[in-house]
């Protein structure tokens, strides 16, 4: 009966219309290209009276072109994202747009009250989150349209054997095919994020990043015909069944230690605990593992570079922003919603500290080392991870209210803008890399060998997405970066500080999580220059051969579209807009 | 508002230009592009001109109506964000509003003969060198380079301010890496690796400004904070040795922006990029590299360092003249020991730089004033030498002050010019650097007493250095010098008529600004009138008790 | 009725062998069969939590968990088919071409 009450009931369908969105595409995905002129025989004996069936049989032509799956999965994520920003901006005070689904599958416009136990909850901070992630799924899926091989290598072979490896129809069938599985795993893993942005239940949002991964793992090993794709997805899976199962457990724990698995439940018990329970702690610490999994903190990284070399650029792009935030959004739900104290410094703050400082150091030497482009990228991530980490710590201070000014608040929001301009940049970056690979290259630094000559307009995009990485002002990546260390500033250092008592003596007096800022800075001085070894190279090498890239017009407007984001976010009244995106986010993840 | 305003046009302009001009030649069909080419270029130069008549008609006070030694101190003309605290909140001139980063534009008597001196140098340099290879993205770069320029002495928001500093270095940067000489890439490598270090550490300091700087937080501003100039300076002033949150943090960003600074100055020991990126470059490079960019490192120290943190200044006084008299004595010295001409005029600029410091050290009145026409002259007459040397290199295929003798035989008018440059660097009176560095001698005997002995000396140093290279480069050989071998054999010309008329403008004007300092002088020095009185002085009393 | 805590302590030693199982073990298989054995720990604490509290969505939680399971098996017998196929071998020391 919640089924049907989920559909009849007006408000939950306006509410999840994102998400219902995406499931009419992936109904669609299925249906659609399997369409054709089948016909279905009546059982009457002797009789062959065939009424038209419309599955199976000879495709039609137009949904037999590879192109249609790729078409139906953008439509379908675009219409989801425009749902989700309308629904965000037709109501500007983000508060009046709370809504929670219970278990009966009605949607009440409070969280207070309910008779049954709130399963999604539907706000400013979730509703951003859609965003970010259906806007990455979407660069990744325009990607994809031009530049899937039409077949698996084995199934070339069986082809030449049989003699058939002329037929162009069977061809663009299988194309087809691949297409649609593709992009059915894509819409599946925007599903499964959407669920984690919203869960206000433990077990679901589990649910929901069981989906994501799934999907995800599956995506890096897409690429069959080259050999390290599969490889790519094996580690990735291995790694990353082992830290879910660790964080299921965790959760086990939890439920065994609280009887329900209510966010806010947890939380109110946490408050009440005059001291921590083992078994609880237990459980937040083996829920970490997963989610430092997810975001590629160390000592949790190390499939991460394997990964993103392995797979495809647009899936890698997808692992280092979309996934990246789905792990975040967990990590601000258990940390800070639910272990956070009343006053004083959450428990977690050292060990948060200590992982953001090893993260992002070891993430840049890293990147300084390696000398694939996908894998710096990669290190990269690593390293941003670190910075998030940073204001994480910060976060866990618990700094009271200072005036008008609420630094908590800050600090999440200078993490959704980072989280948010993120799939700009670096999945742009990615998305250059993407056109590369359609030519088999990109997996060497001297693929980039004069890009400049080659490709002007592209290797400009590239060296701008280069330079939003390193934080470089006026680009939205400094300004991401300046907000995340005024957030850690905030939480540290009081206006009175000084030089005055002597260095040490000051240097002393600060709170330590303030050299994490320090860090910072020092980290992103050092990754300048793998940086800008990228565009030394695009501009000032001599390429191997000057033909063009391949003409793929889509994929070659998101990429300057994305450019433009990169600059207009920076500076502008679009960055102005964002902001007061993010920080109504920041503001109703509080709430 | 913020696009009605000539600064934002002076700015923005030459950018955007310099990218349609670029795309233009970009987009011209190869079989055109000879023709096409000398039209673009046209169209550019008149682009640059049309700029320097609108900044001089600025500068006439019977156009603009502007008294500009009338000014006063933290107020700036043409400012379109006048009483920031209040513009900014009501969005007038924001353009992140979140942060605190607005469009503010000003101009007074410390940035104005900046922006002025960028204007007419731009045209200059097009015209000396009218014939590069590529000849219209190489003007479109200049022209762009232009726009980060005068952007960087305009802005009073030390966002977009930092932001137009990074931004001179691209051109620059592809100034000297496509059209330097042979050892290019390794210049551009090391003139970049040396600015964006320095400027990273200025950052820093900048950033602990920003973070000192409370405003009331306004509608959607989410760090409560500004980088605007006026209203640190505002809060400077009224905090005296408390802003920044004592003095230990003062003389903390102090240090930190002197490094920045002095790097672009260059000054003593952050210097060594300098000789190499103006070898490398080419003549026009050259001639805005010593021109304005290093005038950027000076501006921004009076600006910033000294103006916000007077009392650091007053603290560091000894270190700031060391550095200057290092700069000053080693600049000399190693310019004795050069035999690679354009190198020579490199050291020589270090040289001047470094009594740029020592002006600004003697905090009084008049060596400020000297310290700043020093930048306004050292702006016309290094110019003037690099377009010399770039002369020499051009005609001549070489630069060995050794293997050049009695060119004044064969290029007459570039020997005049060498002649003109040379003495107007080594101070010949009536030419304008004489009038900078008397200013200055004067304002160290009253600072420092009988010390002003050592640069006095260094002056005849470097006037030993000029004579001798000039000596033996125009006149030693006379009747029967011999031609240098790099020309194999050609027969030696004189200078184009572009040079000569580009060269020409700068000598004249240093002639001029040596006769009639005041045209300039009293702007500067109502500037630093005022700048000392009401800064300085203050710190003076509030930290000497 | 087995005490709760019984099905804990056993989901607990269950738990410590498979994850022992993932980190000793190089072949493919038994690791995907070890992270099973972990998920079977999850389901028993999942059982032991509904039989404590009396609280019928530990059974839900507990039969859910067994589909996420199957499905994770699914996946990841479907890539190591596609490394098989390409590499010969499901063992984790062999398959390092992205070692660089």
């Amino acid at each position: 009966m919640s089924a049907l009450t989920l559909i009849s009931d007006p408000n939950t369908a306006m509410a999840l219309l994102p998400e219902f969105t995406l499931v009419v595409g992936v109904v669609l995905m299925i249906v659609v290209p399997n369409l054709g002129n089948g016909t279905f025989r009546l059982p009457i004996p002797n009789t062959n009276i065939r009424l038209p069936y419309f599955f199976g049989g000879e495709r039609f032509s137009f949904n037999s072109n590879p192109r249609v799956p790729g078409i139906i999965s953008v439509t379908t994520l675009l219409f989801s994202t425009s749902l989700a920003l309308w629904s965000q901006m037709s109501t500007p005070i983000a508060d009046s747009n709370v809504w929670c689904i219970t278990t009966a599958g009605e949607a009440f416009a409070s969280c207070e009250g309910m008779v049954d136990a709130s399963l999604l909850q539907i706000d400013g901070f979730s509703r951003l989150l859609e965003i970010v992630f259906y806007g990455a799924l979407m660069l990744c899926g325009v990607a994809m349209w031009s530049r899937m091989p039409a077949t698996p290598r084995f199934m070339i072979h069986a082809q030449v054997l049989a003699g058939r490896r002329e037929d162009e129809r069977i061809q663009k069938l299988l194309d087809n095919r691949r297409q649609v599985d593709f992009h059915l795993m894509l819409l599946m893993v925007a599903l499964g994020m959407s669920v984690v942005a919203l869960a206000s239940d433990l077990f679901v949002m589990f649910i929901g990043l069981e989906l994501a991964s799934l999907s995800l793992y599956v995506l890096v090993a897409f690429m069959k015909e080259n050999e390290e794709a599969p490889e790519a997805g094996m580690k990735y899976f291995i790694l990353g069944s082992v830290a879910s199962a660790v964080g299921l457990y965790g959760i086990s724990l939890l439920y065994l230690w609280n009887g329900n698995l209510q966010i806010s439940d947890l939380a109110s018990s946490w408050q009440a605990m005059e001291t921590i329970d083992p078994l609880a702690l237990t459980g937040i610490a083996f829920l970490l593992v997963t989610i430092g999994f997810k975001v590629s903190a160390a000592p949790f990284h190390l499939a991460a570079p394997d990964a993103y070399t392995g797979a495809s650029s647009p899936v890698a792009g997808v692992l280092s922003t979309a996934s990246k935030a789905m792990g975040f959004v967990v990590l601000l739900r258990v940390l800070v919603t639910i272990t956070m104290p009343e006053s004083g410094e959450a428990f977690w703050v050292p060990i948060m500290g200590l992982l953001a400082a090893v993260t992002m150091t070891w993430g840049n030497f890293g990147a300084l080392g390696s000398e694939n482009p996908k894998r710096m990228l990669a290190y990269s991530s690593v390293a941003h991870a670190g910075y998030l980490l940073a204001a994480v710590t910060a976060l866990g201070l618990n700094v009271a209210r200072e005036g008008d000014h609420v630094v908590s608040e800050l600090i999440v929001a200078a993490m959704l803008f980072h989280l948010t301009v993120l799939v700009l940049f670096k999945l742009g970056s990615f998305l250059v890399f993407s056109m590369l690979e359609s030519e088999g290259k990109g997996s060497k630094l001297e693929d980039l060998y004069g890009l400049a000559k080659r490709e002007p307009l592209l290797a400009t995009a590239l060296f701008v997405f280069m330079l939003a990485l390193a934080g470089v002002p006026p680009l939205s990546g400094f300004l991401s970066k300046l907000l995340l260390v005024s957030g850690i500033v905030d939480a540290t250092v009081h206006s009175t500080m000084n030089f005055d008592d002597g260095i040490i003596a000051t240097l002393k007096s600060i709170h330590w999580v303030f050299y994490l800022a320090l860090l910072v800075f020092l980290n992103s001085a050092l990754s300048l220059f793998y940086y800008l070894r990228v565009g030394w190279v695009m501009f000032f090498e001599e390429p191997p051969t000057k033909k063009r890239l391949v003409y793929a017009p889509f994929l070659r407007i998101t990429i300057m579209l994305a450019l433009v984001g990169t600059l207009a976010f920076g500076i502008g009244p679009l960055a102005d807009h964002l902001l007061t995106l993010v920080s109504n986010a920041a503001e109703t993840f509080f709430a | 508002m913020m696009f009605g305003n000539p600064l934002t046009l002076l700015t923005l302009g030459p950018i955007v230009a310099g990218f349609a001009f670029m795309l233009l030649a970009w987009a011209t069909p190869p079989s055109k592009r000879a023709e096409v080419s000398q039209y673009i270029r046209i169209l550019i130069f008149a682009f640059a001109l049309l700029l320097f008549a609108l900044s001089t008609l600025m500068f006439l006070e019977s156009y603009s109506g502007i008294s500009w030694t009338q000014i006063g101190l933290n107020n700036y003309v043409y400012d379109n964000c006048a009483n920031a605290d209040v513009a900014i909140e009501a969005g007038g001139c924001s353009l992140v509003n979140g942060f605190g980063v607005s469009w503010h534009v000003g101009v007074d008597g410390l940035s104005f003969p900046m922006v002025w001196l960028t204007t007419l140098l731009i045209p200059v340099s097009m015209l000396v060198e009218w014939d590069a290879k590529k000849g219209p993205q190489f003007h479109s770069l200049i022209l762009m380079m232009e726009g980060a320029l005068i952007g960087v002495f305009v802005s009073l928001d030390l966002f977009v301010f930092y932001t137009f500093w990074e931004l001179t270095l691209i051109p620059m940067f592809f100034l000297i890496l496509l059209w330097g000489g042979d050892d290019r890439k390794y210049a551009a490598q090391k003139f970049f690796i040396y600015t964006f270090t320095a400027s990273v550490l200025m950052l820093l300091g900048i950033l602990v400004m920003y973070y000192y700087t409370h405003v009331p937080v306004w509608e959607g501003n989410m760090t409560g904070r500004a980088f605007d100039v006026t209203l640190m300076a505002s809060s400077s002033s009224t905090l005296g040795t408390s802003f920044l949150g004592g003095f230990g943090m003062q003389k903390a960003v102090f240090l930190l922006l002197l490094v920045g600074f002095a790097a672009k100055m260059p000054s003593v020991p952050v210097h060594t990029w300098l000789p190499d990126a103006h070898v490398q470059a080419p003549t026009a490079g050259s001639m805005l590299l010593a021109g304005v960019m290093l005038k950027m490192g000076a501006y921004g120290f009076i600006r910033l360092a000294v103006g916000l943190l007077p009392a650091a200044l007053v603290h560091f006084q000894v270190l700031i003249v060391i550095l200057g008299m290092v700069s000053l004595v080693y600049g000399a010295i190693v310019c004795l020991g050069q035999t690679n001409l354009k190198r020579m005029v490199a050291y020589s600029s270090v040289s001047h730089m470094g009594l740029v410091f020592l002006g600004i050290a003697t905090m009084q009145p008049l060596g400020i004033a000297g310290a700043i026409f020093m930048m306004l002259a050292h702006g016309i007459i290094s110019p003037h030498l690099f377009a010399v040397c770039g002369a020499f290199k051009h005609h001549y295929h070489t630069l060995e002050i050794g293997s050049m003798r009695g060119i004044a035989k064969h290029s007459p008018w570039l020997s005049g010019h060498m002649m003109t440059a040379w003495m107007g660097s080594l101070g010949l009176p009536l030419m304008a650097g004489f009038v900078a560095e008397v200013a200055i001698m004067i304002a160290f005997w009253m600072a420092f007493g009988w010390w002003v002995i050592l640069p006095a000396l260094t002056l005849i140093i470097t006037a030993a250095y000029y004579l001798w290279s000039m000596q033996r480069t125009i006149f030693e050989g006379g009747e029967d010098g011999e031609l240098p071998e790099s020309l194999h054999g050609e027969d030696p010309v004189d200078i184009t008529w572009h040079e000569n008329a580009g060269m020409f403008v700068l000598a004249a004007l240093a002639v001029i600004l040596g006769i009639m300092p005041f045209i300039f002088f009293d702007m500067i020095s109502a500037f630093s009138g005022e700048f000392v009185t009401e800064v300085i002085l203050d710190a003076l009393n509030g930290v000497k008790p | 009725m087995i005490p709760p805590m019984y099905l804990a302590s056993l989901g607990a030693i269950l738990f410590c062998i498979g994850l022992m199982g993932v980190f000793t073990n190089k072949h493919g298989i038994i690791v995907l069969m070890c992270v099973e054995l972990m998920l079977n720990a999850v389901n028993l604490n999942f059982v032991a939590g509904a039989l404590h509290y009396g609280d019928v969505t530990g059974w839900v939680f507990a039969s859910i968990a067994i589909a996420i399971a199957a499905a994770e098996v699914a996946v990841g017998l479907a890539i190591f088919l596609a490394v098989f196929s390409s590499r010969e071998t499901i063992n984790l020391d062999e398959v390092t071409l992205l070692k660089h």
